[in-house]
């Protein structure tokens, strides 16, 4: 125990700790010498492209594959170790590069042996047909060293480059990777036009593929980062654990699984069971073997008998296959594999009370988010945007912002951009610059000087009520109208005369915000794994029952909410929702396994544990729900009064977002939901019956979709969607639906303070606007009657 | 220590509503806010609901304008790095908490007026002795007369009081002046006014030199003066025949009392009402003067001594020169209201500053585009649009029937052109602003554009300009329509008082100088030797209406002498007055006849004075019928019908000088 502990330490210290300094756990003989290094691709030249078929794509030689490329030949094309060498580089299903002027960048993390072997970037793309070739370019730089720079020119097929990386670009630990495309439009000159313009950056065709045997193989526990994504952007833990269905086991690997989430910190990152060794790894996955040593020997005969007596963590290749490695945590009985994850989780854990500067984003944004807490200015340049020039129509650019998951200013807040920015006198009255929120409008100034202008510190007051806990996206556009597009002659379009410069200089500026929690809000506990990030340990963590689906499904929404806390949350797991009453808990299940009370308490219709099968409905309620008396009353409303209430009511909402509904004196209460037959989960969340502690319920129609549906919904985009007090997710087609927030309890976060206090008065009274009326209104009566009392007793009387 | 505990209930509720107040909601909170707030006081309006609900009116309102300067001044500021758009937005913003500031000190000082004083009852003691002073520099011999006599005819013992007369414009100074034309105007001046003074019972008094003004020529009438009290009425004020009566009794109540003032009541209309032909209908501006602040005021002990109302500009240097020398709210001796009330006087003469801001800053955004208020269409509308709404509610609560909704503002427009280049005189040069004697009894016979008409047709002209650019722009470009509809809304109010001014300086030829005032007075009119009974039905300066019962006499004709004889309220006998009849019209046995008097000797100014003075409750009811509360919907419709009409009379005036002018350059 305390030889594995000192193991761990050591991995977890220093890269040094590496196979040079061999330890008892040093895996390098049981890597397979014996097995010939994977044989290089075949090298493809840019320029002779068309003739020289990369080793990618299927059959046929054409390096311009079909638009809906099939991957599955290619994978299945290639060896395990060929896959295992290859770091799929695009941290999502897909990756669009939208309009003039797109850059994604983010970080992949390498490992020694691959930042030291040759490398070669493999990108395949299509474009839009209208993208001119001549005026666009698709640029691609690693660590800042440009990589690829050429015109963009395969609008009818997918495209294959590959491009050796010069030695020396790609270093140990975090790379930074940039695409960024330019494009002009063929003919057209209008902003709508530009929306046209894309170019696709296919995630299965696009790659890192090293030429060194080891390239695949792991070593130390760092390299664990370097898991990486497959084809789809996707990242999967495979726990391989015999034994499971142990209740003693399951806390063990909850723990273990938060560990693995927060060392990798991929984007979108799931877990699975298995209780014997499945297919090979592909790339983006990392098994890892969890036992004592009987246990774990029949499936993995290399494991070394020192591991009988004392628990180690380590290395292995994975059976069966060469270069492909597999971590392995085992011991002589599950409670020294305990010690060992938890020695291994404390050295990347962070702690429950520090504060964070920085939210992780680095996977996906290329750098971290800055995590405001209050009145705070940063400059551009420390969100990632340089001063840069703009010669197209519509100017793009964008930042994230971490907001804390006690953030309750959606109601009444503003925060500003300060922008520093200029346009030329060619830019047209009518042109604007937008700010998004979160994918929503947030603000609009339009630019009303036909002399150009130089804008210092301008301020653009943008609404917070499209920010949630966690990381937001905020979006800036620069629609610029001029002359010549007006006209549109012909190379237009391409001209690369500068219009609109953006300045790094610009600041985004958060103003002092309500700080409050509010129960449930699932938004928080998807940003930054509120409340169970603060809640005293351990979390009682129910499971419908202990199975491999269960059992992943409940790992990958830890890993989630780990990762979003950057902590560890220790959990206890039970089966019986008896014990879970007055602290936070969380269910994991089909809905038949949920205890009556827990639906109740959750807000879910009792009914729906019938009606909702996995199946979908087939006996869908009788009448048409798109039917609505709403629709009868506009069809039928020729009355001219209702035509000029309607009228009224539609030009509130338009200016001031207001409804009759809105015109309440507190929130509206709550009825109980029931899941449409179409949900493959839903997450729901509620204070408990005590109103001390949060439930927070992850629940599927049974177990299979629950695994599946939970697994889906771990990608970045859909957890970024997690919000309200149910979050209904019908599949990767469907946008996640909310079922908002209406009656919450408030639990203090910040020591009590009139400032804050007054913050929190201002965004509960704009939700609750007949409150503020009605509280002004007797503020008014008492000033009035007691100004009287007093006239009557100053001054003259007569 | 029900005081303590006033004071604390007070103290609470206002930090209630500031609390409240400086929440930063959101545009539709306050949206709705504002539309229940002034659904309140409507009701509280219409209900008519005095005393308590009054303030509780009051303190909804002034919720609502705190809401707005917490808005103007958190969220609508241009950023200081734009220095031309800061400085301009800067401007308008003071000018509005200037206003603000103002109503702020007039809601303290207006907030409970006290009823007005109880008149005095002779109580049987003993009366004092008074001396009645007519101070006068340069006033012509009519006027002093009508003053003397009003004076002499005062109802109080003949050997109690004493009038007199302190010429300034027949010093020996001035009779011996080395100007041979000035020195014999000063030797007939004395010699008349001399003669007058003798027919009337009243003292003559001059003296040496001109030291010291109208305060030299008081002293020296005080050095004379044995009385245990004095009066003083300027050239231009007759008192009414119960002025002593009811003013004396105030000192015996009060041993520490050293003055007394009575309101005003002006028989002539001045410009405006004149113009505007508002003077029958609508409550002069003084009365609100008197009728509310003084009152208000006298609540807080800080009621003062205002003689030159009417002379604007005098005025306003006069006040700021106290503002400038002697800063009321830091002046030692009085007490805080006092020092609140004092400012509240003394501030309102910075309006012309405010004024001209206003009137201008649309135009800084219509024609040079620079953005002096940063907000939307929408905010503007709820926050700005509630605030102009709650503001005149708030006036109409306070002055009602003494102020109709806008004229206030009409007046300070039309005074602020005149009266801004005297008001930054004084501020530039405080010890010897420079005071442009005003006429006093400016009579128009005739038709025309007054002599200070051009100012204002230069600034309405401007402001339909930028009418015009608005119009262009919304239609031009429409990505910012909302700004420039609300930018241009401020701007048609504007011209809205530009052009009723215009009819304000276009003079009306008035067949009658002064205003009739109805009485009721059994009298005989003497023609040809006949004597017919009648009755006096209105009197006014220059003439009488009478119903005589004629018994078929049909020698009426126009310009024919008479004789009206009747019993004067004074100590005189029956008397007869001299008249010429001016018109008639005979209805079965009752003739109507308009006569004009036609005064030869001095006692027959007592006369006439004692048919127009004969007491102060004619005045009164006159003064009374006109004070009626429009309300602020029917008020403002009727200011913007009047508002037309005066735009159009005033250019279709402007035409018509313009074609004489024309018509007299081709003639020579």
């Amino acid at each position: 125990m305390k030889r594995a502990l000192a193991f761990v330490l050591l991995l977890a210290a220093a890269d040094i700790a590496s196979a040079q300094s061999p330890t008892p756990f040093d895996m390098n003989q049981e890597r397979g010498v014996e097995r010939l290094p994977s044989a290089p691709p075949p090298a493809t030249t840019p320029g002779a492209r068309p003739f020289s078929p990369s080793p990618v794509p299927p059959a046929g030689g054409d390096a311009r594959a079909p638009a809906a490329g099939q991957p599955a030949p290619a994978r299945q094309a290639s060896t395990p170790s060929e896959l295992s060498a290859r770091r799929y580089l695009v941290p999502d299903r897909a990756l669009r590069l939208h309009g003039e002027g797109e850059q994604r960048s983010w970080s992949i993390y390498l490992t020694p042996d691959q930042a030291a072997a040759p490398a070669k970037l493999h990108i395949g793309y299509q474009n839009s047909i209208v993208v001119a070739p001549e005026a666009s370019r698709l640029a691609i730089t690693i660590n800042d060293t440009p990589i690829h720079n050429d015109q963009i020119a395969s609008p009818e097929g997918f495209r294959d480059r590959v491009i050796g990386i010069p030695a020396g670009t790609l270093k140990a630990g975090a790379n930074l990777i940039r695409f960024r495309a330019d494009q002009r439009h063929r003919t057209d000159c209008t902003i709508e036009s530009t929306f046209e313009l894309w170019t696709d950056i296919d995630p299965q065709r696009t790659f890192l593929t090293f030429d060194a045997p080891n390239a695949g193989r792991f070593s130390r526990l760092d390299d664990i980062r370097a898991v990486g994504v497959d084809n789809q952007g996707n990242t999967r833990f495979r726990l391989i654990v015999p034994a499971l269905d142990q209740l003693g086991a399951t806390d063990v690997l909850m723990r273990l699984s938060q560990g693995l989430a927060l060392m990798s910190g991929m984007p979108n990152q799931s877990f699975t069971f298995e209780k014997t060794p499945g297919a090979p790894p592909q790339p983006g996955e990392l098994a890892i073997f969890v036992g004592t040593h009987d246990e774990l020997r029949p499936i993995l005969p290399a494991l070394s008998d020192s591991n009988r007596n004392s628990a180690a963590a380590g290395f292995f290749d994975y059976p069966g296959t060469a270069g492909v490695s597999t971590f392995v945590l085992s011991g002589p009985g599950w409670p020294a594999i305990e010690g060992l994850v938890n020695s291994l989780i404390s050295s990347t854990n962070g702690s429950a009370t520090q504060r964070r500067e920085t939210l992780a984003t680095q996977s996906w944004h290329g750098i971290d988010t800055p995590f405001l807490y209050s009145n705070a200015a940063i400059d551009f340049t420390r969100l990632g945007i340089q001063s840069q020039e703009f010669s197209g129509r519509l100017f793009r650019t964008r930042f994230t912002i971490g907001v804390p998951s006690d953030f309750y200013a959606n109601a009444y807040g503003e925060a500003r951009i300060l922008l520093d920015a200029a346009y030329t006198s060619e830019v047209q009255p009518g042109s604007h610059i937008d700010v998004f929120v979160n994918g929503n409008i947030a603000s609009t100034v339009p630019i009303t000087s036909d002399k150009g202008g130089v804008l210092r510190h301008l301020p653009i007051k943008m609404t917070l009520r499209h920010f949630r806990p966690g990381v937001n996206t905020i979006d800036i556009e620069a629609a610029l109208l001029t002359r010549q597009d007006a006209v549109c002659a012909p190379g237009t379009s391409a001209d690369p005369k500068a219009r609109f410069a953006l300045f790094g200089s610009s600041q985004f500026h958060m103003p002092n915000f309500a700080r409050i929690a509010q129960v449930p809000n699932l938004a928080a506990t998807a940003g930054t794994g509120f409340p169970y990030r603060i809640s005293p340990p351990p979390v009682s963590l129910f499971l419908g029952r202990i199975d491999e689906q269960t059992l992943s499904a409940a790992a990958t929404f830890l890993g989630k909410m780990a990762e979003a806390a950057q902590y560890v949350i220790p959990v206890d797991v039970t089966t019986s929702a008896a014990r879970v009453s007055g602290v936070n808990a969380l269910f994991v299940g089909a809905i038949s396994e949920f205890p009556a009370n827990v639906l109740a308490q959750l807000k879910i219709d009792q009914e729906s544990r019938n009606s909702w099968t996995p199946s979908g409905s087939t006996s869908r309620p009788a009448g048409d729900p798109s039917l609505s008396l709403q629709d009868w009353q506009q069809r039928a409303g020729t009355n001219f009064f209702a035509r000029q209430f309607s009228a009224l009511a539609e030009w509130a909402k338009e200016n001031f977002d207001l409804s009759v509904a809105m015109l309440r004196f507190a929130p509206a209460t709550e009825e109980f939901y029931k899941p449409p037959p179409t949900a493959q989960l839903i997450i729901a969340q509620q204070s408990d019956p005590t109103e001390l502690g949060t439930w927070t319920a992850v629940i599927s129609p049974d177990t299979d979709l629950l695994a599946e549906g939970m697994k889906n919904f771990s990608a970045r985009t859909e957890w970024d969607k997690l919000k309200g007090r149910i979050t209904v997710y019908e599949g990767a087609d469907k946008e996640p639906s909310e079922v908002p927030v209406s009656q919450f309890r408030f639990t203090p976060t910040q020591p009590f303070s009139f400032g804050n206090a007054r913050l929190i008065a201002a965004n509960w009274l704009s939700d609750n606007i007949m409150s503020y009326a009605l509280l002004l209104g007797a503020g008014s009566v008492l000033l009035g009657l007691a100004t009287g009392g007093l006239l009557t007793l100053l001054g003259r009387d007569k | 220590m029900r005081m303590i505990l006033s004071a604390v209930v007070w103290a609470l509720a206002s930090a209630l509503i500031i609390i409240l107040v400086t929440l930063p909601i959101n545009t539709r909170t306050q949206l709705i806010t504002s539309l229940l707030v002034v659904g309140v006081m409507m009701v509280i309006r219409a209900l008519k609901a005095e005393g308590q609900w009054r303030l509780v009116a009051l303190a909804f309102g002034t919720a609502m304008v705190f809401r707005y300067v917490y808005w103007r001044t958190t969220s609508t500021l241009p950023p200081v790095n734009q220095l031309e758009n800061f400085i301009p937005g800067l401007l308008v913003y003071l000018a509005e908490m200037y206003s603000v500031l103002m109503l702020a000190l007039s809601l303290f000082v207006v907030s409970m007026p006290l009823p007005p004083r109880p008149p005095y009852e002779r109580r049987g003691r003993e009366l004092p002795t008074v001396d009645v002073f007519v101070p006068t520099y340069n006033e012509d011999e009519e006027l002093l007369a009508n003053t003397l006599a009003a004076a002499r005819n005062m109802d109080y013992p003949p050997d109690k009081f004493t009038v007199w007369l302190l010429d300034d414009g027949g010093t020996l100074q001035k009779r011996t002046s080395g100007k041979v034309a000035e020195a014999h105007a000063a030797e007939t001046r004395y010699r008349v006014l001399q003669q007058l003074c003798d027919e009337l019972g009243v003292r003559y008094l001059t003296r040496e030199r001109n030291e010291h003004a109208k305060a030299g020529n008081l002293n020296n009438g005080l050095q004379h003066s044995t009385g245990a009290l004095i009066a003083v009425f300027d050239a231009d004020h007759a008192p009414a025949r119960d002025f002593l009566l009811e003013t004396v009794g105030y000192f015996d109540e009060d041993p520490k009392l050293f003055l007394v003032q009575t309101p005003h009541f002006f028989l002539n209309p001045d410009p405006i009402e004149r113009n505007l032909r508002t003077f029958e209908k609508m409550p002069s501006e003084n009365e609100m003067f008197y009728g509310v602040i003084q009152r208000g005021l006298d609540k807080w002990n800080a009621a003062f001594f205002a003689s030159f109302i009417g002379q604007r500009s005098r005025w306003a240097q006069g006040m700021m020169q106290i503002l400038r020398f002697r800063f009321p709210p830091l002046k030692r001796g009085l007490s805080i209201p006092q020092r609140l009330c004092y400012m509240s006087s003394t501030l309102f003469w910075l309006f012309p500053f405010p004024r001209t801001i206003f009137l201008f800053a649309p135009l800084f955004y219509l024609f040079f585009d620079l953005q002096i208020f940063t907000s939307s269409g929408s905010e503007f509308m709820v926050y700005s649009l509630a605030y102009i709404v709650v503001n005149l509610m708030m006036q109409n609560y306070l002055y009602g029937s003494y102020r109709w909704p806008w004229i206030s503002e009409l007046y300070e427009y039309v005074q602020t052109v005149h009266l801004l280049p005297a008001v930054v005189s004084v501020i530039l040069n405080p010890r010897k602003p420079t005071f442009k004697v005003t006429a006093k009894d400016e009579s128009v016979s005739a038709s025309r554009l007054s002599e200070i008409s051009r100012p204002f047709f230069v600034i309405f002209f401007v402001l339909l300009v930028a009418f015009g650019v608005s119009v262009y722009r919304i239609y031009t470009e429409p990505y910012k329509a909302d700004v420039t509809l609300v930018v241009g809304a401020w701007n048609v109010l504007n011209i809205i008082f530009a052009g009723c001014a215009l009819g304000v300086v276009s003079e009306r030829g008035e067949r009658q100088a002064s205003r009739r005032v109805k009485v009721s007075r059994r009298c005989e009119l003497g023609v040809d030797g006949r004597w017919f009974t009648a009755t006096i039905e209105d009197v006014s300066a220059q003439g009488s209406a009478l119903q005589i019962y004629a018994e078929g006499f049909k020698d009426f004709a126009v310009g024919k002498a008479g004789t009206l004889r009747f019993q004067p309220y004074s100590d005189m006998p029956v008397s007869e007055l001299p008249v010429e009849i001016r018109h008639f019209n005979t209805v079965g046995d009752v003739t109507s006849v308009g006569c004009r008097y036609m005064p030869q000797k001095s006692t027959d100014h007592r006369l006439i004075a004692d048919l127009i003075f004969a007491n102060s409750t004619q005045w009164t009811q006159f003064q009374i019928s006109r004070r009626r509360n429009p309300g602020l919907i029917m008020g403002s419709l009727w200011f913007l019908g009047l508002a037309a009409y005066q735009t159009v009379r005033g250019l279709s005036y402007l035409f018509r000088n313009t074609a004489n002018d024309m018509a007299a350059s081709a003639r020579k």
